[in-house]
């Protein structure tokens, strides 16, 4: 066969429009074990996600109705911290020293395919051509000769470049549909082409559409206006559009926080206060608990968003403790230094005591919870994985919201997503 | 032909069906094609091989839905254009999360090779050579512009490289393969 001279670029480009391998036995059966080993464990972390959303949707409708049938009987339960009884006082400890005798201190009290289904370009005007039916039925015709073809390329292309001249002896048996059917070649690169220019705008948008699902690690560094608490969590988001996303998660945190001082009866002011008082200066709690949130998730630009929900959170362990100002009558003795008589002076003694408080309101009421506040920015690393950082705030709703601790608390969510 | 003409028959009902055993035949059928486009970005084969499988692992998920005129002929054509079309992009997913792939280049002398005739007949084993022996990311602007047909300001988007960065690889990568193939002939003369 005489070979046509062409340009080397032009030659290399028909060469490989229709360019194929031969099948190599046995890649089917390994890629079938690959598929089967890929699902199972993308299915697991559905199944997790799919655990996650279920409970963060349900949890606040039950959450809702529970708090209804209980308000009255919270509002049974609070009362005022001051009237432990006072049988309590025998565990007492001394915290401070005495303060000034008489001296009356007074406490101001204070919250995110596959490729889409790709368009196929039909080209009519191609279709009935009598060109391209001809050129498929050389192609087709040649079809059963491809095999015997292959066979003798795929022995003949085992020899280096260099031996270029001998394996011009097998031009003939070169595996290339253009070659035979230039037409079918042509309009199937055309129709490639129009395809591939029509969508290569959203090319890199659909490569992030990869995966609807983002799952991550996080710790939450947090402060309540009594201490610095911390969290951490697994969370998880899926993305409903371009912009919006839900997500959920699951953490556990420690959280120290102060109490609302309960207002104490008249008298401060009135000059003299019955001896033996007891007046509350502090209420501190450490809670452990889970925290379960979801959050709607807008995205603002490439790197940040904002995001906004509630979170169910579960008291596994609840501390308190209340720090007491305790004024109690002194009987003093001294010697005059003139007369050297004894004279007894009631002095008023004013003790600040720490007083554990057995009574936990919080442990197993399941139906208190925050709206979460956030804007985090994101940060891609390695392509595979995501750094975020979350300032947010969180502010109690429910129970919580009327209870006498102050559980308002604001930090950073670092998270490390995949 | 009426072999291969049944074979498409029983992929159109196949995936009309929503019948995963068609799978196997789809993969048997293209798998040499696909391979010879990921070859073509790839110089290591099980990269190439790798870039296939998650092209046909997609193209599974999503070839249920695949719209076709029952046109025994056109679906030929489409389906394999389709299958082609994720096979190239699968390959610029791998190239572009692989940036060090694109980030080393290169640098030669500018040749003055500018037209080389081919006096025998190409083939595809050997021209591969040539392509895996220029930079990476030269050989993807040169499939990308010459083979696939992308132009310059679309290689631009999807390399996220300056559209004139596009044009001068596309130049050397070319100049390249001239030198490359003379060289080549010249060996093969020396050693006859």
């Amino acid at each position: 066969m005489k070979h046509s001279k062409k340009e080397l670029i032009k030659e290399i480009a028909d060469l490989f429009e229709d360019y194929q391998e031969t099948y190599v036995p046995g890649e089917w059966e390994s890629f079938s074990k690959t598929k089967k080993k890929k699902y199972p464990f993308a299915m697991k972390w559905i199944s997790i996600a799919a655990i996650f959303l279920l409970m963060a949707s349900v949890l606040p409708v039950l959450f809702n109705k529970w708090s209804a049938d209980k308000k009255k009987d919270a509002l049974a339960i609070l009362k005022p911290v001051v009237k432990n009884p006072a049988a309590d006082s025998g565990r007492n400890k001394v915290k401070g020293s005495d303060t000034a005798a008489g001296e009356v201190a007074e406490i101001e009290s204070h919250p995110a395919s596959g490729l889409k289904s790709v368009p196929v370009i039909s080209a009519p005007g191609l279709k009935n051509s009598p060109d391209s039916i001809a050129s498929l039925n050389t192609a087709q015709s040649i079809l059963a000769e491809q095999k015997s073809a292959q066979e003798e390329y795929a022995k003949v292309s085992v020899k280096p470049a260099v031996k270029a001249e001998v394996l011009s002896a097998g031009a003939k048996t070169i595996n290339k549909d253009t070659l035979t059917s230039g037409k079918r070649g042509q309009l199937s690169t055309t129709e490639f082409l129009m395809a591939e220019s029509r969508n290569s705008g959203q090319v890199l948008k659909k490569k992030e559409s990869g995966s609807r699902w983002d799952f991550g690690l996080e710790v939450m560094p947090a402060a309540t206006s009594a201490n610095v608490n911390i969290g951490a969590g697994l969370t998880t988001a899926y993305r409903l559009s371009d912009k919006f996303s839900l997500s959920a998660g699951i953490s556990y945190t420690q959280m120290e926080a102060g109490g609302i001082v309960p207002q104490q009866g008249g008298g401060n002011t009135a000059g003299v206060r019955a001896f033996s008082e007891k007046k509350i200066l502090s209420v501190d709690a450490n809670l452990k608990a889970i925290d379960i949130p979801i959050a709607l998730v807008y995205k603002l630009n490439k790197h940040f968003y904002t995001s906004a929900g509630v979170s169910y959170f579960n008291v596994v362990s609840e501390k308190r403790s209340n720090t007491l100002e305790q004024n109690s009558s002194v009987d003093t003795k001294s010697f005059d230094p003139e007369t050297g008589s004894l004279s007894t002076f009631k002095t008023i003694s004013v003790e600040q005591v720490d007083e554990p408080v057995t009574e936990k309101r919080l442990k197993g009421n399941s139906y208190i919870g925050f709206f979460n506040f956030s804007i985090g920015r994101q940060q891609s690393l390695f392509n595979k994985y995501k750094i975020r950082i979350e300032p947010f705030v969180k502010i109690p709703v429910g129970k919580l919201s009327s209870e006498d601790l102050k559980l308002t608390n604001s930090g950073i969510k670092f998270q490390l997503s995949f | 032909m009426d072999n291969k003409n049944t074979m498409f028959r029983e992929i159109i009902a196949g995936l009309a069906a929503r019948d995963e055993r068609i799978q196997e035949r789809i993969y048997i059928h293209y798998w040499g094609y696909l391979m010879g486009i990921s070859t073509r970005y790839f110089k290591d084969r099980n990269a190439a091989k790798e870039v296939v499988n998650d092209s046909f692992m997609k193209a599974f998920k999503t070839m249920y839905d695949f719209r076709h005129d029952h046109d025994l002929i056109d679906f030929q054509k489409t389906f394999k254009a389709w299958l082609a079309k994720i096979t190239v992009r699968t390959s610029l997913d791998k190239i572009r999360a692989n940036k060090s792939v694109l980030t080393y280049i290169d640098e030669y002398e500018e040749g003055t090779v500018g037209y080389v005739e081919v006096e025998e007949k190409l083939f595809a084993e050997d021209i591969l050579k040539l392509l895996h022996g220029i930079p990476d990311l030269h050989r993807t602007v040169f499939n990308l512009y010459e083979i696939e047909g992308f132009s310059h300001d679309e290689i631009a988007s999807l390399l996220t490289i300056p559209v004139s960065s596009s044009r001068t690889y596309l130049t050397r990568a070319k100049q390249k393969l001239r030198e490359l193939y003379k060289k080549s002939i010249e060996i093969t003369d020396e050693t006859f």
